[in-house]
Order: structure tokens, then sequence, then C-alpha cells
């Protein structure tokens, strides 16, 4: 059974003239520990796509079925900047009402695993972009969610950092088990991580392809494979952006 | 910022990212002496700044436009000023003046979270009410006396009435800004964690708010301290700061009139730096919108 259905999805913002058709008859389908990559250029809607599974965001028409807790995690860390590393990730669990000392054991299992052991009284603004997005990965792990949403969330990091996390993310992925809609305009960290890649083409939103992605684990970023592959994808994306010209 | 970068750098290998000790190392070394050298920078210009309005007022009063029995200079103001401490005059008068005024600001306090809550958390309150809380704000609380003597007489209660309707619009407003502004990822995010109304309230937003809420705690104090001089002046009751600026007034006793101004203004300096200048910076400082 699949895990996120998303049937005939159309998203419209604004009313009347001012009306901007975001999405249109888009269909979606994510099964149980799948890595889906959405890729397309800015303004094709995919982040609205995320918006909506995780309900953010109604869409127009349509209709969503989702099987299983949501955990997402933004461009920016959006950690809360008044709290420590520690209590960050502690506060999903602090809202379920688990009780101060196993959430205390627990978000200190997820320090480690995330690689910040030593930092966990730090606040955001002490620790690195890259610190920042693998506190907040931990804080999504806290929620104990199956489905984790993520919108472009290595976007602002160096490529050395986004290196080191793609691999890290792969992993833990793996080894829990969690299903993955992962956005993203970079096709080469689309070919890196993804199991399956949709390609939305812009204005209105529509799904122009989807691409299976067969490469073996473990993959490297700067290998020939999945340079062909970013390649394949970008030739599709490029063909849409021609397309979307001329329309 | 400087750490941050640093750390940046490294953490694209993670075993080589630095230990938290290391970093608390450098941090911690020469820090004595750093302090002492931030002091310093922050006191000379007060100091210099004092040193000319001392001069500035020598100046004038040598210059003769005021004879010295009504415009008397710093030396025997401050002569003055000694004997009031040495005798408790002005420690009896702060003692009273002092307790009001944290009645006041207490209430004030109180009332304007209750209404800033309630307004920030109900579209409906907020256009009914926010216009006129904004008015509150502008209304110089002097323009309060003439109703709160009548509903309350020359009482302590009119002066607390004062005090209050003077600082709880600010604290409110501070609140209700501070709600309106809170960063949209942070109630996305709170969406995604599940959070209930409350519970958003209680972890998002109202931490979010907190540094406008120290802005209008700052103003409020600033407008409390204010309304409590004037109520002091208009209803005279036991001997308090107000009272002793009312009766030197009346003895034509020019150097204890001044003496006193010197002490409301070093009160309220004083209050605002140490209460909530630390509480400002503080509270930025938790929030990462200021330099450790």
């Amino acid at each position: 059974m699949s895990t996120i259905e998303l049937t005939d999805l159309t998203k419209r913002f604004g009313t009347g003239d001012a009306a901007v058709l975001a999405l249109d008859g888009v269909d979606v389908t994510v099964q149980h520990g799948e890595f889906v990559c959405v890729v397309g250029a800015s303004g094709c809607g995919k982040s609205t796509i995320l918006n909506i599974i995780a309900g953010l965001d109604e869409p127009t028409s349509g209709t969503v079925r989702i099987d299983g807790r949501i955990a997402m995690m933004f461009q920016e860390s959006a950690l809360l900047p008044w709290l420590t590393v520690q209590s960050n990730i502690e506060l999903p669990m602090r809202l379920d009402g688990v009780p101060r000392r196993e959430r205390r054991d627990r978000a200190r299992d997820l320090v480690a695993t995330v690689g910040l052991t030593g930092f966990e009284s730090k606040r955001p603004h002490q620790l690195s972009g890259g610190m920042r997005q693998r506190a907040a990965l931990a804080r999504a792990f806290a929620q104990d969610a199956e489905i984790l949403l993520m919108d472009e969330p290595f976007g602002a990091l160096d490529a050395m950092t986004r290196d080191v996390l793609h691999e890290e993310l792969a992993e833990l992925v793996r080894s829990r088990h969690l299903t993955v809609v992962f956005v993203t305009h970079n096709v080469r960290e689309a070919a890196r991580l993804s199991d399956r890649i949709v390609v939305m083409s812009s204005r209105p939103g529509r799904v122009a392809a989807t691409i299976d992605n067969d490469l073996p684990h473990p993959r490297r970023i700067d290998t020939p494979e999945v340079g062909a592959l970013a390649a394949t994808i970008s030739n599709r994306l490029g063909r849409e952006v021609v397309a979307h010209a001329h329309r | 910022m400087l750490t941050a970068d640093d750390l940046d750098i490294t953490d694209a290998d993670a075993s080589a990212a630095p230990s938290p000790s290391t970093v608390a190392n450098t941090s911690s070394t020469g820090k004595g002496r750093r302090r002492a050298r931030r002091a310093w920078d922050a006191t000379w210009p007060k100091v210099a700044a004092t040193a000319i309005g001392l001069v500035i007022w020598q100046l004038v009063v040598w210059s003769g436009w005021r004879p010295e029995y009504v415009l008397p200079g710093p030396v025997p103001v401050f002569e003055r000023l000694g004997e009031l401490i040495a005798d408790g005059t002005i420690a009896e008068a702060l003692l009273r003046t002092m307790q009001r005024a944290a009645t006041g600001f207490g209430l004030a306090l109180i009332i304007g979270v209750v209404i800033g809550s309630l307004l920030a958390s109900s579209r409906v309150l907020r256009s009914a009410f926010g216009s006129f809380l904004t008015g509150l704000q502008t209304m110089p609380s002097i323009a309060w006396f003439p109703l709160a003597i009548l509903l309350f007489q020359l009482s302590e209660a009119a002066i607390t009435f004062v005090v209050v309707l003077g600082a709880a619009p600010s604290i409110a407003g501070g609140l209700v800004t501070g709600v309106d502004h809170v960063p949209p990822i942070y109630l996305r995010v709170s969406s995604t964690m599940g959070a209930s109304r409350w519970q958003r309230f209680r972890f998002f937003v109202l931490p979010a708010s907190m540094p406008s809420f120290v802005g209008g705690l700052k103003q409020g104090w600033a407008f409390a301290w204010r309304s409590l001089m004037a109520g002091e002046l208009i209803v005279v009751l036991g001997a308090s700061v107000g009272f002793l600026l009312q009766q030197y007034r009346s003895f034509a006793d020019a150097t204890g009139l001044i003496a006193m101004m010197i002490v409301i203004l070093v009160v309220g300096i004083v209050i605002d730096a140490l209460v909530f200048g630390m509480l400002d910076r503080r509270v930025r400082r938790r929030h990462g919108l200021l330099r450790d």
C-alpha cells in the first residue's frame, strides 16, 4: 500500500484576474520506504506539493491520502533561536507529553546520531549552517514520523558540507525505513539521493515526467553514473523550460 | 558572526569539527581584561557627558542670568544632596515612592499581559480595541488625574490608577507587536509538529515575541515613572519624592528642589539600565540578536 497518494491535485492562489494556477492535475504516489525527489524550476509548485502533504496548505481540488506521521524540514533550519540544541530536539516530544527523563535520553541519542555531541547546550546562532541542519534533522527524527518532508534542506549550504550531509541522510533514512519526499532544484542532488525523480513543469505546475533511479548504493555525487542521470533530468527539465517559453 | 563562520569551514568534515571544549577555551582567555575594557568603553562617554553638563550648568549660573538663590550651581546642590542622603530624608522618600512604583508597575504588568494576550489572540477584539490601545499610549497620563481624584479622592488608589493607565497600554502594546511579528516559519513548524492552539502560543508565539515584549516593559516603566511623579505632585500624601519636590518649591528652596530632580533622573535611569536594560540584553542574547 502506498504511503502518500495525491490524486488530481489543483491549487489556485488568489482569485479573479490575479489568480495563479500553481498546481494543475498533479498525481503523485509514494510507496512505503521510497525516497522521492521532486525537481523543477522555481515557481513550479514543488514546495506547494510539500505544504499540501504537510497540511500547511489546502488543495483547491483533488484528494490527499497520507498514511503515517509527518515531519518536515525547511531550507532554513527553523530551529527556535531561544532554545538550545537539546531543547529544540526535545520540543516535539514535549508537545507529545513524553516524560522529561525519556525526552532527555532520546534527545541525547539523536544528538549523537547526527554527530552533534558536545553541542547540546549551544543555541542555533552559535552553530554553522550545516550543524543547524543536522539539529533540524534530529528534531524531525524526534517527531517519530514515518514520513519525512524536506524542502530544499541543503540549498543554503556549501558543496562540501552538503556532500557529508547527503551521505549521512541516505544512511539514516535507510536505517530508519523512512519515506522521504525531497524537494530540490539541484538535479545532481536528486540523482544522488532518490529512488525516483518527479520532474515538474512550471506555470501551471504539472508532473512532466517520472524517472526511476536504479543506480546502486552507496552512491557518490561525483561519479559518471550520477552525472549521466543528472544530465537526463536536466534535459527533461530543459525541454519543459523551452516548451514553457514557447507557450 | 565570527564563531559561526569558523565552525562552518570545519563542519564539512565532521571528524575535524572543533570540540566544544576548545571553543570554550579560546573564548575564556583574557576574559577579565576584555570585560574591564568593555566596562571602560561603556563608562567614559557617560562620564564625559555628565561633566560637560555640569560645566554648562555652572557657566549659566556664573553668567548671572538668574540670582543664585533661584538657580544655584552644582556645588551647593550636590552638598545639599549629600546632606539629604546623610539625614535619611531621601531614603524615606524613595522607600515610599518606590513602593508605589512597584505596586503600580506590578499591576500594570498583570493587566497589560492579560489585555495584550486577549488582543493578540482574537481578531475581533483587536479590531474593536486595537486603536483604542494606541490612543491610550499617546494620552498624557496627567490628563487622567482629574478623573482619578473624582473616583478615588486624594488617595493612594488615585496614584496607582494613573500609574497603571500610564504603563499598561505600553506593556500590552509590546506584547501585541511581538505576537504580530512572530516569523511565519515558526508557525509552520508548530503546525508540522501538530501543536495545539495553546501549545503554539506557549512554545512558539510567546517566546518569539519576548524581545518586543521587553521593549514594551521598558517603555511602560518610563511612563509609569513619569505618571508617578506627576501623581505625587498632585496627590500629596506622605513624605515621597514628589512631596519633597513640591515642599521645596513652596519654601523657595532651590538647592533642595534641584537635588530632588537629580534623584528623580537618576532613579529613572538606573532602573531602566539595571532592570530593563539587563532583561533586554539577556533576551536578545538568547535570541541570537546580540553578539556574545
